[in-house]
């Protein structure tokens, strides 16, 4: 070690204030002596505060890293609140979603069209003006429900009108012979009939026919269709659910 | 998690300037500022990854720049950081070669605070320098050197943290460190009068 170097590590010494005495005055004494000693103290300065400048980057670099995983984890609650309606709500969609599909699944597996025809059909009321003389022997014998007497009445007649036809195919229905109704309904109902009468009736019973034969993907799309025409005379007594039950009906005989 | 503590402006202040640097002040300004500042730099061309880097900066230069007496008070510390982190921004920015039309009519018509914000963060590239400088000492020296100047910590304390036989050849070890370090910046003047400037900020 030279004496240049032994004296820079004096001035260090002095740098980190562990010199005293004799030392410390001497140290004092060759720097307002000698300029470049108070250079090369000035530059061991400068150093000494670069480290100090380095020791608190790095002291911060090392607090970014924890602060950083602490600010992640606080985004997870505050977004968590900024939503809470939607949560909410979401929680209820998934509750009734559950629900509707339970209750689908149910009726699924122990709907028929036989109950849902039962449920739906009211028979045909023919309506009776009082004073009126005028009623054919076929509909006398429909109100009095002599519905043999309907039959062989209906095929005796040589030009029976709709009204004859729909009275007939009601009688059909009601002793369960569906098939036959289904005919004079499909009759009355088609799109080449000229004289609408008893159609909205036929078209209504026809839907129903079909179930109570037992098929009701032929009875879905009319009642679709009637569903959805509010002009037609049985509009209301299709309800969404009515709807909704054939459908799943429907569905149900296509998957057998 | 850490404790949280928290600091009126004047008691952060005061804390910056008595005390060694407490981790907890540097937590408590992550806390309350890094979001606002970081949304500046993603909000101007920044990546999520420029405004961790940028805001580290900005708080090493407040703590330095309360120590050396250099924060005068007459804003608030939010307000302060917030110009500090424009500055740091449009720095990197500048380095980077990519700053917009945008940026010159910010330039031009910065208000008053800016502008005294702005020759405290001059020789940014100096200090970046000079910290190459000390990674280049090897691990070792930089942890003796850290731990004596920066920790504060006794020879005594900081001999179980380095492989020495014993005091006096850590402090041999430790001296010439700090003379590798020294001759660096004898080697290169003008880096060193930068780097002087930079650290004194702008006294």
């Amino acid at each position: 070690m030279d004496n240049n170097e032994s004296y820079t590590e004096k001035l260090v010494q002095y740098l980190d204030g562990d010199l005293t005495g004799a030392e410390l005055e001497d140290v004092e004494r060759q720097l307002a002596e000698k300029k470049e000693l108070q250079q090369e103290l000035d530059n061991l300065s400068l150093a000494k505060k670069a480290v100090q400048s380095y020791g608190l980057k790095a002291r911060v670099a090392s607090v970014h890293q924890q602060m950083m995983q602490e600010l992640k984890e606080d985004e997870l609650p505050a977004e968590s609140k900024i939503y809470p309606f939607i949560r909410t709500t979401l929680k209820y969609a998934a509750s009734i979603l559950l629900l509707l599909s339970l209750t689908g699944t149910y009726f699924y597996l122990t709907s028929s069209s036989a109950k849902l025809y039962k449920d739906n059909y009211v028979p045909y009321q023919l309506s009776v003006t009082r004073g009126e003389s005028t009623s054919s022997a076929l509909e006398k014998e429909f109100i009095a429900k002599n519905y043999t007497g309907v039959i062989s009445t209906f095929k005796s007649l040589p030009n029976p009108t709709n009204k004859d036809y729909f009275l007939v195919a009601q009688v059909y229905q009601l002793t369960g012979e569906p098939n036959k109704a289904i005919r004079y309904y499909r009759l009355l109902s088609g799109n080449s009939v000229t004289d609408n009468s008893f159609k909205d009736d036929a078209e209504y019973y026809l839907a129903l026919a079909y179930l109570e034969n037992n098929d009701p993907v032929a009875a879905k799309p009319i009642f679709e269709k009637i569903h959805a025409d509010p002009d037609q005379l049985y509009h209301d007594n299709i309800s969404y659910w009515t709807l909704l039950k054939v459908k799943l009906l429907a569905l149900k005989a296509e998957k057998k | 998690m850490n404790k949280v503590v928290a600091f009126s402006d004047m008691e952060l202040i005061e804390t910056l300037k008595r005390e060694h640097v407490n981790d907890s002040v540097i937590r408590y300004l992550y806390r309350n500022y890094y979001h606002g500042l970081c949304n500046y730099i993603k909000l101007n061309q920044g990546s999520a990854q420029d405004a961790e880097d940028v805001f580290q900066e900005v708080v090493v230069n407040f703590i330095e720049i309360v120590k050396s007496d250099k924060f005068r008070g007459e804003s608030s510390i939010k307000t302060f950081l917030y110009t500090l982190c424009r500055f740091t921004w449009l720095n990197e920015l500048k380095r980077r070669n990519r700053v917009l039309l945008r940026e010159e009519k910010y330039e031009g018509n910065r208000d008053h605070e800016d502008k005294d914000v702005s020759h405290l963060l001059v020789e940014r590239e100096a200090k970046s320098l000079v910290m190459a400088m000390i990674e280049k000492l090897g691990d070792t020296c930089k942890r003796i050197l850290v731990a004596y100047y920066y920790d504060n910590f006794t020879m005594k304390e900081i001999l179980p943290l380095v492989e020495f036989q014993n005091e006096q050849v850590l402090r041999n070890k430790k001296y010439k460190c700090l003379k590798s370090l020294e001759q660096m910046l004898t080697q290169d003047p003008e880096l060193a009068k930068r780097f002087k400037n930079a650290l004194t900020y702008g006294q």
